[in-house]
């Protein structure tokens, strides 16, 4: 459902190349260009690691170099990072204990909505109604909380029972409780996420939103995935920031997805991997100018209304709001970290294989983000309001952001040993030679002690136990982070260069739903 | 309370980390750089110098103990390796010592040279034989059984297996050993194979004239040369009265001990000329890899190395099936381990002692003769 009528869209967001999400998606030159930008990003990153190698045979001393100040820039940058992720902890502590329903009481909020998006695919019942029952737990005004549940058409009849029956079985609870059927094949729709939130936030506008006169500025959209379990502030907390922030409707609303929904039950590798994704996050609260929106966020409606909702041809629309929006408004716009946790399911299949392959997928669909970088890059040429610094700036936070994920744990912990082997007899007789992995081995124990910081925090983060879980696991759950560097790549660089190396050849990425099983 | 007391990191704050971070890494690189390859912080005779060392990688088959210049040091093993990484070796003529209760030591004099490592490969073999009997006969359980009316075994030699010794010569509550037969076969084969090889020799140097051998690779490029036993890229053979490991024509690399590695003059002429003495020495302990390219640094290698016989007759030889830089040569007084790597003297150690002795290797394993009685002979410790 596209509404013809584009004069509540901002300038810039009226663009017929606004909502780019391929270069198929444009003509002539810009598509050409569009093109190059999704082959840079994978080629970038090839040429990054075939060069290690190509250096390691032919300049292997050079090459050695290059690995130790590498290894040096990874524990620096570790302890860096391990340093905002301690200090995000405490702050997220504090904010967890804080009465937030205190601190908004000097403000007048009562006239302010919350719209709580609920897209869904093919999920159970059970994950539904956690999410929802959840949401009948937060301390606030019930009265003031708007349910937008959406299922999807393709997921036939048991999407619509199930929007039935927690319409009928929670309704009564909330201000409003609409359910939307994302119908399938609407023309420029990529079945997923994007469409079927961007179609029913639509359906709510003109259904609810309008004909009770709720004010678009005094809407606070929060989209969730199904599996989202919310802690009880989280709209004081939400409020609080909202009230206090410079610009209020040029701002979204970050918290940290913490995946302990079923940490007790998931595996130890997938517990790991979410727990890394929960770390990063929190990483990234603490410098919020690097910030994008991640997964759940929050965002007032207006906003979302000026750039025409969440794109519908992508697969990384979470993130890619927030480049809507901010390319919009002209490179006005921000994220504000709100430090406060949202709990969602870690990765479990009912076989350990499965869970390993879905991971895998999950993470090469976040990957896929990259996209963005592209859009990114392409719309930096064309919006001119948006100052130089920022551009380089934005850019190359973006650029280093994909490209060390993909090239750094496969240079540090695999091509890290290639001048040993590949160096040639020359290099191999040399003290370097043997030095090497001497001096890289003692500066990634060095940077083992940010896992030491990681495992401390994760045991601090997790649930109580439940009565079928032995203390055992709380050991588990220590030592487990020694399976980092493991996971670092087969999770994470090796699903972000089949990502970048997928849209490099133009195999453009659909939408994988992770499956759901509690 | 009004707001939230934790603020967010502030961007000054944060970037006072990120400014002392890359302070440390601009100020720690090239600590790590020089450590890495091989310049060392030391403090001689109260003077603290920074030294440009090398290194030593060490085979060893065995935990000894390792000693450079009556020093104990330590190594650090690579992965899945038996070897032992040396470092920070001041450069010049170093005495290394491995040795380990109850076997041979290993002695030798290694040139080190700054900012290289050089290889080197110790054996220790047990100061006494471990060998374990083959007899002609044995009990339902498979152990050896000795006569008592034969002459005395095992006197200063250690068995891995048990056997027993038999007042009585009847045999028929015996079995026939089926690995002695083939031994017997295995050695009268050789006896013959030597006997026509010597004739051969004979023959030849009375007319001339070569007979074809089918089964054994004879070499008759030099004019007294013998039969020549091949072993990965390395080829044994005795000319006239020595023994001689050389490389296969066709090795593109051949093992360390066959080469040194020097300062070519070219490179030498350009480190004088930025202001070293052209006192060799000098010059070689010189950073080598630090000024000059991988083609300055030449490897001068010979394509044969002879081994020393200890001015002793030289009944057989082979190589140990175990190292390819060790041989075997069974000498006049019994069969000794000798190493190809002549840099400094070549270590000899006793595998065997005795005379009238025949030695074959079969199945990767050193069966001696030694009198009728036969033998399999380790070369480490049983048990060990």
């Amino acid at each position: 459902m596209k509404s013809s009528n584009q004069e509540h869209l901002l300038p810039y967001a009226r663009r017929d190349d606004f909502h780019v999400g391929r270069a198929t998606d444009l003509s002539g030159k810009r598509r050409t260009f569009y093109r190059v930008l999704e082959i840079l990003p994978g080629l970038v990153s090839w040429l990054t690691l075939i060069g290690v190698v190509l250096l390691s045979i032919y300049k292997p001393f050079i090459a050695a170099y290059f690995i130790i100040a590498f290894a040096l820039y990874w524990v620096l940058k570790t302890a860096f990072l391990s340093y905002h992720l301690r200090y995000n902890w405490k702050r997220l502590q504090c904010h967890m204990k804080l009465n937030w329903k205190e601190f908004i009481g000097k403000y007048r909020y009562g006239h302010i909505y919350h719209v709580v998006v609920l897209p869904f695919y093919k999920e159970p019942a059970s994950v539904v109604e956690a999410s929802l029952e959840s949401l009948t737990k937060v301390n606030y005004d019930h009265k003031k909380i708007i349910v937008l549940l959406s299922g999807e058409e393709s997921g036939g009849e048991e999407t619509a029972r199930i929007c039935s029956e927690m319409k009928e079985k929670y309704a009564s609870k909330f201000g409003f409780f609409k359910t939307v059927i994302h119908p399938i094949g609407l023309p420029g729709d990529m079945a997923g996420k994007g469409s079927n939130s961007a179609y029913a936030i639509e359906v709510l506008r003109q259904d609810v939103l309008d004909p009770n006169h709720i004010n678009y500025t005094d809407t606070l959209v929060s989209i969730f995935d199904i599996d989202t379990v919310l802690y009880p502030d989280y709209f004081n907390c939400l409020i609080w920031h909202f009230l206090n922030a410079k610009r209020p409707l040029k701002s979204s609303f970050q918290p940290v997805p913490i995946f302990n929904n079923n940490i007790w039950d998931a595996p130890a590798i997938s517990r790991v991997v979410a727990m890394s994704s929960t770390f990063w996050e929190m990483v990234q609260q603490e410098r919020p100018e690097r910030m994008a929106t991640f997964s759940s966020h929050s965002v007032s409606f207006q906003a979302l209304y000026e750039v025409g909702y969440w794109q519908r041809n992508m697969v990384s629309e979470d993130s890619r709001i927030f480049w809507n929006l901010l390319m919009a408004n002209d490179g006005e716009y921000d994220v504000i970290p709100l430090s406060y946790p949202v709990s969602m399911d870690a990765n479990a299949a009912p076989t350990f294989f499965r869970t390993l392959v879905q991971i895998y997928k999950q993470h090469r669909r976040w990957t896929y983000g990259v996209e963005n970088l592209c859009y990114i890059l392409y719309h930096f040429t064309q919006n001119k309001k948006i100052s130089l610094k920022k551009k380089l700036t934005i850019a190359f936070q973006q650029a280093e952001g994909y490209w060390s994920l993909v090239t750094n744990p496969i240079m540090l912990f695999i091509l890290g040993w290639a001048p040993i082997y590949l160096g040639g007899h020359d290099f191999h007789q040399s003290v370097l030679s043997f030095s090497l992995p001497i001096v890289v081995e003692t500066l990634l124990i060095l940077a083992m002690f940010g896992l030491v910081v990681s495992s401390m925090i994760s045991l601090t983060l997790i649930p109580d136990r439940p009565e079928h879980r032995s203390r055992f696991h709380y050991v588990v759950m220590a030592v487990q982070w020694i399976m980092i560097p493991a996971t670092m790549i087969i999770f994470s660089a090796i699903p972000g260069l089949d990502a970048q190396t997928r849209l490099m050849f133009g195999r453009y990425m659909g939408f994988w739903v992770t499956p759901k099983t509690r | 309370m009004e707001e939230p007391t934790i603020k967010p990191l502030s961007y000054t704050h944060r970037n006072f980390i990120f400014i002392s971070a890359v302070v440390l890494f601009v100020l720690s690189l090239p600590v790590f750089i020089f450590y890495a390859i091989g310049y060392r912080y030391t403090v001689v005779s109260d003077e603290p110098i920074i030294t440009a060392t090398g290194g030593l990688y060490l085979a060893n088959e065995y935990d000894g103990a390792i000693y450079i210049d009556e020093t104990e040091v330590t190594g650090k093993t690579r992965l899945f390796s038996k070897s032992y990484y040396i470092q920070g070796i001041e450069p010049g003529l170093h005495r290394v010592h491995v040795q380990s209760p109850e076997l041979h030591t290993w002695v030798k004099e290694l040139m080190v040279i700054s900012q290289v490592v050089i290889e080197a490969e110790a054996f220790n073999l047990p100061l006494t034989p471990q060998l374990r009997p083959v007899t002609e006969f044995e009990t339902t359980d498979g152990e050896a059984v000795y006569f008592k009316n034969k002459p005395a075994i095992l006197t200063s030699a250690s068995s891995s297996l048990p056997y027993i010794i038999s007042t009585s010569t009847a045999t028929s509550t015996y079995e026939v050993n089926p690995e002695y037969v083939l031994l017997k076969d295995l050695f009268f084969e050789k006896a013959s194979t030597t006997a026509l090889l010597n004739k051969i020799e004979a023959s030849k140097n009375q007319s001339k004239f070569n007979f074809a051998t089918d089964g054994l690779v004879i070499d008759y490029s030099s004019s007294t040369a013998t039969s020549t036993i091949k072993h990965d890229d390395l080829q044994l053979y005795k000319k006239n009265e020595d023994v001689f490991v050389a490389i296969l024509p066709e090795t593109k690399r051949p093992p360390y001990y066959f080469c040194e590695t020097k300062l070519s003059d070219v490179a030498k002429s350009r480190m004088s000329f930025i202001g070293f003495s052209k006192n060799q020495e000098e010059i070689e302990s010189y950073d080598a890899t630090n000024i000059l390219s991988d083609s300055e640094q030449e490897r001068s290698c010979r394509n044969e190395i002879m081994i020393d016989r200890m001015g002793k007759r030289v009944i057989d030889f082979n190589f140990l099936p175990t190292g390819s830089n060790l041989v075997l040569l069974q000498l006049e007084d019994g069969i000794y381990v000798t190493e190809i790597d002549d840099r400094s003297w070549q270590n000899s150690q006793l595998l065997y002692l005795g005379t009238d002795l025949e030695m074959i290797i079969y199945g990767g394993a050193i069966f001696v003769n030694d009198n009728g009685q036969y033998f399999e002979v380790f070369t480490e410790l049983i048990g060990g």
